[in-house]
């Protein structure tokens, strides 16, 4: 068996080193690091064997404490998914990496097809999508535009399950993710991508244009998607919720420049410009959003940092048939936030002072006669971090937000802890989430198509979260065994309660009003659960990892026809990576999640688990070839409901990614 | 005496005419009230499905079904394998919503029919348009005849209706 994997190498490498030369590249005999932290190869591919430090715990993680800090040292539960990840999974958007990447969370469907997300007990309007740690404007069904989320040039995304209302304010009541852009090093880099996948016969082409200089930094993204709709089931299948996916078009650019003033000085400058078309049966939605904002990072002495920026954010969407903007589906979102946020150190004891002011501006086809509304919102948080023992952090935050429109305060709290008792690291946290009613929640009045009407409440109170969380984490290696390498296990139990959640209820007609449904508060929801993580990876690139999340709702938890708890999910991922020799490395992968049949009073999807195989191979320098075969079990429900795997059985996507400045 | 005989039997002739045009009046009257469709073997798949089909029908919007009655779809052959579709007008109000959704007729030309005997199946089809009101609409239809009883479906969806209204129509063939 050695001996057939070691022919296939050397004749695999062989033919690839003849590449090289004839391109006039020397297949020296220089020491290669690759990527991974786990594979160290020369160039004929003999493995240079030494114990690596598992530096997937000395990622620098941001989202949870709003200060750097490496993730084993953070005392908030925080995942990462890398950029290695993230090209692993060949993912377009953010909707894509999650619901491979994090069992507990999955995204549906939702009336005219928009989507939903439910997270751990929390539907998507209470977790907050953030990139670069700025807000997004806009919204679809409960929360923003997935679409716009695309990964091109995102480092990393950082996922903080749980309440951070204490220094994210609103929407914060069930989780944040964030989403970082990269800041490349190189002199220059150039990624040109393309990918086709058979469901939908869907195209993306992108690419990613950089170039570094002592005082500049530039970076650009560019991606495009088309698809076609997809019939999922029989047109009279009366029992199915959804019979066909929309197909549409995306256009997404990017750009963001840093300008380096001094050592201490830098501005960044980032806009961005995106647009949606969404073919429905009679019309088409088209989306665009245009995104602009200036930031300037001072660091004032050695353990002192001020930042201060603006950003802005216009989301509309508009309704054309035929060709022709029927103005009857205008909207339009449009934020202007301001940031300060001050840092100090002393020693290991930081002190982080941040207020924000934003404006928030939407004028809706939901509201009477296209009417407008807007509010502002002012917030100030402090947190302190402590660090009194080598094994000890404490870290303490307080809150106060104000909203014009409800003309309401909220307060919100976290303390956090962090105990490191080798070999174990021990979390255990308080943290208070809120969200405020948005304006669509309170304002709005809409006929959506003749089936019923939707009627905003101006009185609705702020939702309410409280969380506390418990997690233990042992981490390590694996020494003098065949199967020597790094591991990572992680089990974190919560408990939430959920209050004055906002919902809707039925309407009974009064005055002027006709029957139909309105938001409202709605009391006694309670959360809970155990997040179970384990990583393992071996000296020659073997790897396995697994997830499993279990999740338990009591009172009136979120039971619409759309999002349902389901109490079990897992994912998980057995993959072999290595570095043949300098010209082709191999990346295979069996992955899958489930999800078990949800809790819930409505007819409802069954219980599934989808698998999928990922072979990705360089096969030059720069050059990646991603085949993938989803679904390759060939699962389809019986019904499609709202939450079902929107899935028409097996398919399959090749996609090819040239980094030009490795190849010259 | 011969004359009164002769009388008679003229008098007999004319009653029994009479009669006998009575009986075979009062049978060409039925036979105009129900006529029985008329199944050619021989004829073109097309002659066989056209036709009024007079039935109940069923409406569905995620699962909230609503009934109707006497409702009269029609087919018209225009050529030996095509019909032309007409879906009558109705008006839909499910979810207790006080406003109801009048679905406009709708005309689907050229849709295809084939089989033999007394069983036609009418091919799926997609069809789109837009009504008098200046509504767009779309869907699929599809149907079987089995001796001249119709099972009619189809799947409409009306201007910016969030999701297809899917029907089922039952009827009974009347030639025009």
């Amino acid at each position: 068996m050695n001996r057939s994997l070691t022919y296939i190498h050397l004749t695999i490498c062989g033919l690839l080193s003849s590449l090289s030369i004839h391109a006039g590249t020397a297949a020296g005999m220089t020491r290669v690091e690759t990527d991974s932290p786990f594979v160290v190869a020369d160039s004929n591919g003999d493995r240079n064997d030494s114990i690596p430090e598992d530096v997937s715990l000395q990622e620098v993680v941001i989202t949870a404490t709003r200060t750097p800090k490496t993730l084993k040292d953070v005392p908030v539960v925080t995942r990462v998914i890398t950029a290695e990840d993230i090209s692993k999974t060949d993912a377009t958007n953010i909707q894509d990496l999650l619901t491979e990447e994090l069992p507990g969370l999955e995204f549906g469907y939702a009336m005219s097809q928009e989507t939903s997300l439910y997270m751990s007990g929390f539907g998507g309007s209470s977790v907050l999508f953030l990139v670069d740690g700025e807000r997004l404007a806009g919204e679809t069904m409960d929360n923003v535009d997935y679409n716009r989320l695309n990964l091109d040039n995102v480092g990393q995304v950082e996922i903080v399950k749980g309440a951070s209302s204490a220094l994210y304010g609103a929407n914060a009541v069930g989780g944040v993710v964030n989403l970082i852009t990269q800041e490349r090093t190189e002199p220059w880099h150039l990624n040109i991508n393309g990918r086709y996948k058979g469901f939908g016969n869907e195209w993306r082409a992108g690419g990613d244009l950089g170039f570094n200089t002592a005082k500049w930094n530039s970076n650009t993204t560019v991606q495009y998607t088309s698809s076609e709709t997809v019939r999922l089931t029989d047109p009279f299948d009366i029992e199915s919720k959804i019979h066909e996916v929309f197909g549409g078009k995306t256009f997404n650019v990017k750009e963001r420049l840093i300008f380096r003033a001094s050592d201490r000085l830098r501005f960044i400058a980032r806009g961005g410009y995106f647009s949606r078309k969404s073919f429905r049966a009679n019309y088409d939605d088209h989306y665009k959003d245009y995104t602009g904002g200036l930031r300037s990072i001072w660091e004032i002495s050695k353990n002192q940092t001020l930042e201060l920026s603006y950003s802005y954010d216009q989301y509309d969407k508009v309704r054309y048939v035929a060709g022709m903007r029927t103005h009857d589906h205008d909207y339009s979102n449009r934020q202007n936030i301001v940031h300060g946020l001050y840092t100090k150190f002393w020693g290991k004891n930081g002190l982080t002072a941040g207020a924000d002011f934003m404006h928030d501006y939407l004028t809706s086809y939901q509201f009477s006669n296209n009417d407008s509304h807007s509010q502002t919102s002012i917030d100030a948080f402090v947190q302190f971090d402590y660090n009194p023992l080598s094994w000890l952090n404490i870290i303490a935050s307080v809150r106060d937000d104000y909203f014009s429109a409800s003309d309401k305060n909220a307060v919100t709290s976290r303390l956090a802890t962090m105990f490191k008792l080798d070999p174990l690291s021990i979390r255990a946290s308080y943290s208070g989430g809120f969200r405020a009613p948005t304006l669509k929640e309170m304002y709005m009045s809409f006929d959506m198509a003749g089936i019923m009407m939707i009627y905003g409440n101006p009185n609705l109170k702020p939702e309410r979260s409280h969380n506390f969380n418990l997690a233990l984490e042992r981490n390590g290696m694996v020494r003098s065994s065949a199967l020597e390498g790094s591991y990572s296990v992680t089990m974190a139990g919560y408990y939430n309660y959920y209050d004055s959640r906002i919902t809707t209820e039925d309407f009974p007609a009064t005055g002027d009003l006709e029957e139909g449904v309105m938001y409202v508060n709605e009391d006694g929801v309670k959360v809970m659960g155990v997040d179970v993580n384990a990583r393992y990876r071996t000296l020659f690139g073997l790897g396995a990892s697994a997830s499993y999340s279990f999740l338990h709702t009591v009172g009136r938890s979120i039971d619409s026809q759309f999002t349902q708890p389901r109490p079990h999910s897992a994912t998980w991922r057995l993959d072999y990576e290595r570095q043949f020799c300098k010209n082709y490395r191999l990346y295979a992968s069996i992955s899958g999640r489930y999800l078990s049949k949800p809790e819930s009073d409505y007819e409802t999807d069954g219980a599934y688990s989808l698998w999928k195989f990922t072979l990705r191979q360089q096969v030059w320098k720069g050059v990646s070839v991603n085949f993938i075969v989803d679904n390759i079990f060939n699962y389809r429900p019986k019904v499609y409901y709202w939450n079902s795997a929107p899935t028409t059985g097996t398919t399959w996507s090749l996609g090819l990614s040239l980094e030009l400045d490795e190849m010259f | 005496m011969e004359k009164i005989k002769t009388l008679k039997k003229i008098l007999t002739a004319i009653v029994l005419c009479f009669g006998a045009l009575a009986i075979v009046a009062s049978c060409s009257d039925d036979e105009k009230k129900e006529p029985e469709p008329v199944i050619d073997p021989l004829a073109p798949p097309a002659q066989n499905v056209e036709g009024s089909y007079t039935g109940n029908m069923t409406c569905a919007i995620m699962n909230q079904e609503v009934s109707f009655e006497n409702m009269t779809f029609k087919f018209k052959a225009t050529g030996d394998a095509t019909v032309d579709v007409t879906i009558p007008t109705f008006s839909y109000s499910g979810y207790d919503s006080p406003v109801a959704m009048v679905i406009p007729e709708i005309n689907v030309a050229g849709v295809k029919v084939s089989g033999e005997k007394d069983t036609y199946s009418i091919a799926e089809t997609k069809f789109e348009g837009t009504s008098d009101a200046g509504k767009k609409y779309s869907g699929v239809l599809k149907g079987t005849s089995v001796g001249g009883q119709l099972t009619f479906n189809f799947n409409l969806t009306l201007g910016s209706m969030p999701m297809p209204m899917i029907c089922t129509f039952t009827g009974s063939r009347k030639i025009d």
